[in-house]
């Protein structure tokens, strides 16, 4: 009873968790494009904070949805209940969440972003970083910049110049100006960007890898959805399967948190592994292959298979009370 | 065997996490060490291995506590209760928090500092041995000589530029038409006694030099109570008196040499008296090198250097700052009470026994209704500096004399470049002097946004950027820049102890069962570790820059920092409950 009373209770830890990710995830997305656009005007601001909550929402969904299947392992592990509802409950949460909750966030018409304005890129008053250049700007009325400087550190004479006006561009996100002996243009970005720049360390470059996995991953499952919907539901299966048997892992050894991080590693290749396929070895194989089309689902496959894989190992060689047995036999 | 305390076992693991992460540290700054003199690879590959620690202290410290408790605590290892045993290492997390607390905010600016300052130093010794060949090529040993001379003073072991500096040496000595420059004379500090006198005590001061028949200091202190006290007549009749005294002094035909002499010492009195003090010290500087034993000839001498150092500098001081440790790309708006806008660039500021020192000084001023100007001046004088001298600085505007001299010989000077703009930058002010608002503490951090700002700023101390912060708006700055940079650096050394309190719990709460033998393979998976915690300290350092990002935007610094302490206390208090929540075997 007591086995059963633990699987039960993980799909209601699952959601618990998940609900929680999502707000903590969304509630700082939101705060760094708040951040980033503080220069904004406060009308426009909260225009673009209202209509960015729905997109940024259904970003984090599949980052939320992974993370809290993981976290379920946790208590799965702690309070075995029974083997196959442990599996299969959260799993079939995750599915539902994501399969279901994820196209219903898209079909949610956001407000429409308005226009970004100079004022978000440019700061009157500062020295700041703007059109690949050091600027600083007198003022700003709409379109137009009077008293620009300009500083260029690696010039070898003179490192400041005046214009006393310019004008400014904003096209294609890209931020131009161009004034009298000025023409600066580079990707537009808000003036209070670096407030959330981090440094060049292990750490930070790791996550940023996560993001931008997680990033490609939101892509995929964008294009999947538009093109064939059982397309998508496989996309979601192979995923949510291959994470949670990777869960395997947790059990590996005797010593717990070394496998927890060697889980943690396995998903982490996972992603990497899908972006790996899509990017690179399906363009390659397809040249070989007299279909093609055949290559669509290769990372989808690849994860199924490994996630399938993995279910059988623990199945088969892994018990699944082993942290209970060992926290006893200790 | 059993380990009662467990102590000792965190305590080793962290030195051999610690040691091994600055061996790895070493070896990846000497793979990675850039472009430098020669002289400069080991105090470069020392310094970055330093600062790359220090970068790493967190996820490093995280690592081998994690890794302590849960691989050499295991369980069936520790006979003690968990409190017993986690009391001694929170003292130990504490006292390790302060360490590296002095490492972050003390060494670690000046070394983050010393990096680039490495790199400029080689760029500059570079561009003296450019200087020096270019200058040889001319024919020009003189010129030639004193770059080499100054790139030795970077790079003293070059064989090859020694062998060059004794060949352009010799060439010179035997050379009949060229001499070598004078070598630079000993800086005379006679105190002047006017300092801080009254009238009365200066015209008492000047009977006492005029009974002593010492006429030009009577002349001298007597003029100067007469000028702060025009109404005393007293003075004036006394400054007369000497001065006549001077002018009557009778020399026998014997002493035609002493007379020419004492008619040059008068005219050099009558320049200094007619505020020429650079003339009146080149003057003076002569008439040493006649008769360098001459008592007034020193003392106007000394009074005139003082003079001039008011309105010039030495160049060869300047130059020499150029060795100095420093700051560099200085940018500012330079706010102007006629509501102009002044934006200064300066790429190096530094320090040292002479004074402040700036080089490359760039002005851009419009606005206001005039005309724009912009100049630049290769070198700068802080005038403030010189306070440390005796000479009182009042009010909190930082003087920077633009004009350069040479020491020994007149028109050799240096003055600022007009690069646009028809007025003259010494025109709105007594000779050439560039008044700077911001304080020399804030100056430090109040450096050009860019690519390697971050770099710019680690090398900057606390102090001056809590300094700067409070008036960055009106230089230009972005408050919430500089502000966000203190709070990160105060920050850290809570994340030390929190992350390092969740490093205990999580090591604890999922640590190794005993097999009865030494887990050998467990071993190879503790490189995964700094790894796992470097993402951990991302993870939670990337959070708090957003939060604090947007309280200092939505509201101010000083909520920003509550609201951080605050909350660095609530993450503490919740992960000391988890610690102590956790079971014993």
């Amino acid at each position: 009873m007591l086995r059963m009373k633990n699987a039960l209770r993980l799909p209601a830890l699952f959601l618990l968790f998940f609900i929680l990710l999502v707000v903590l995830l969304t509630g700082l997305a939101l705060l760094e494009l708040r951040v980033s656009a503080s220069a904004e005007n406060p009308r426009i601001l909260r225009i673009l904070l209202a209509g960015r909550l729905l997109p940024t929402l259904r970003e984090v969904v599949p980052a939320a949805v992974l993370a809290a299947l993981v976290l379920v392992l946790f208590p799965m592990h702690r309070r075995p209940g029974n083997r196959f509802l442990s599996f299969l409950l959260p799993l079939a949460a995750a599915f539902v969440v994501l399969a279901v909750g994820w196209p219903l966030l898209g079909g949610l018409a956001p407000p429409r972003a308005p226009a970004p304005t100079p004022a978000r890129y440019l700061l009157p008053g500062r020295i700041q970083e703007a059109a690949g250049s050091v600027l600083y700007l007198q003022t700003l009325e709409g379109e137009r910049l009077r008293g620009v400087v300009r500083f260029d550190r690696a010039s070898p004479s003179a490192r400041l110049r005046y214009a006393p006006t310019a004008a400014v561009e904003l096209l294609d996100g890209e931020l131009a100006v161009r004034g009298d002996g000025l023409a600066l243009a580079a990707p537009a970005r808000p003036a209070y960007q670096p407030l959330l720049r981090s440094s060049e360390n292990l750490g930070d470059r790791l996550l940023a890898g996560y993001l931008a996995d997680f990033a490609r991953l939101n892509r995929e499952l964008n294009e999947r959805y538009r093109v064939s919907r059982p397309g998508f539901y496989f996309s979601c299966l192979a995923l949510l399967l291959s994470f949670f048997a990777a869960g395997m892992f947790f059990r590996l050894s005797r010593w717990p948190l070394a496998n927890v991080l060697l889980g943690l590693l396995i998903m982490r290749g996972f992603l990497a592994l899908f972006r790996l396929l899509r990017d690179e070895l399906a363009g390659q194989m397809a040249r070989l292959l007299p279909n093609p089309a055949l290559l669509d689902y290769l990372p989808e496959v690849a994860l199924l298979i490994a996630g399938l894989v993995l279910l059988l190992v623990d199945l088969l060689f892994f018990p699944f009370d082993r942290w209970q047995r060992e926290a006893r036999g200790a | 065997m059993r380990d009662d305390s467990g102590t000792q076992t965190a305590l080793s693991t962290l030195f051999v996490f610690y040691l091994l992460a600055f061996a790895a540290s070493a070896v990846y700054a000497l793979f990675r060490v850039p472009d430098l003199l020669p002289i400069f690879h080991w105090p470069y590959i020392w310094t970055d291995a330093f600062v790359r620690f220090v970068d790493y202290a967190i996820p490093l410290t995280v690592a081998a506590l994690a890794a302590s408790y849960s691989l050499f605590l295991r369980r069936g290892r520790v006979v003690q209760p968990f409190y017993r045993l986690v009391s001694p290492q929170l003292t130990l997390l504490v006292v390790l928090a302060i360490l590296y607390s002095v490492a972050l905010l003390g060494f670690y600016p000046r070394s983050s500092g010393l990096l680039r300052e490495l790199r400029v130093l080689t760029r500059v010794a570079r561009d003296f041995l450019a200087e020096a060949q270019a200058s040889v090529q001319r024919g020009d040993l003189a010129d030639g000589l004193e770059y080499y001379e100054r790139y030795l003073s970077i790079d003293p072991r070059n064989q090859q530029a020694l062998d060059l500096r004794d060949e352009l040496r010799r060439r010179l000595a035997s050379s009949a038409s060229e001499k070598p420059r004078p070598e630079r004379q000993p800086v005379l500090r006679i105190q002047d006694l006017s300092t801080g006198k009254k009238p009365y005590e200066l015209l008492r001061l000047a009977q006492d030099f005029f009974d002593r028949q010492d006429y030009f200091s009577a002349n001298y202190y007597a003029t100067l109570a007469s000028e702060l006290d025009p109404s005393r007549q007293d003075a004036a009749r006394l400054a007369s008196r000497a001065w006549e005294m001077i002018r009557s002094r009778q020399f026998s035909p014997e002493q035609k040499l002493e007379a020419q002499f004492y008619q040059l010492k008068l005219r050099g009195y009558q320049l200094y008296q007619s505020q020429d003090y650079l003339g009146a010290y080149y003057h003076f500087l002569d008439l040493r090198k006649r008769k360098p034993g001459d008592p007034d000839v020193a003392r106007f001498l000394a009074w005139s250097r003082a003079k001039v150092a008011q309105e010039t500098f030495f160049l060869d001081e300047a130059r020499a700052a150029d060795l100095l440790p420093g700051t560099q790309d200085l940018l500012f708006v330079n706010p102007r009470e006629d509501g102009a806008r002044e934006l200064v660039s300066i790429a190096r500021m530094a320090g040292g026994p002479e004074g402040t020192f700036f080089r490359n000084i760039e002005v851009v001023r419009f606005g206001g209704g005039a005309s724009p100007y912009h100049y630049l001046a290769r070198y700068g004088k802080l005038k403030s500096s010189e306070a440390s001298q005796g000479q009182p600085f009042a009010g909190g505007r930082l003087d920077v004399l633009l004009h350069g001299i040479d020491r020994q010989t007149r028109g050799r000077d240096l003055l600022p470049q007009v690069l646009e703009g028809a007025e003259k930058p010494g025109s709105r002010t007594p000779r050439y002097l560039l008044e700077l608002t911001p304080a020399r503490e804030e100056l430090e951090a109040l450096v050009a946004p860019g690519a390697d700002s971050q770099d710019s700023l680690a090398g900057v101390s606390l102090t001056a950027i809590w300094e700067a912060r409070r008036n960055a708006g009106r230089y230009g700055q972005i408050e919430a820049f500089l502000s966000q940079e203190l709070l990160m650096r105060l920050l850290l050394p809570f994340a030390f102890l929190n992350l390092g309190l969740l490093a205990m719990a999580v090591g604890w709460s999922y640590r190794f069962v005993s097999m009865g033998r030494r887990p050998v393979l467990a071993y190879l998976f503790l490189p995964v570790f700094p790894v796992a915690a470097s993402l951990t300290c991302s993870l939670y350092l990337r959070a708090h820059r957003i939060l604090l990002g947007y309280a200092l935007l939505a509201w101010q610094f000083r909520t920003a920092l509550i609201a951080l302490a605050v909350l660095e206390g609530v993450i503490m208090a919740s992960l000391l409950v988890a610690l102590a929540g956790q079971r014993s075997d």
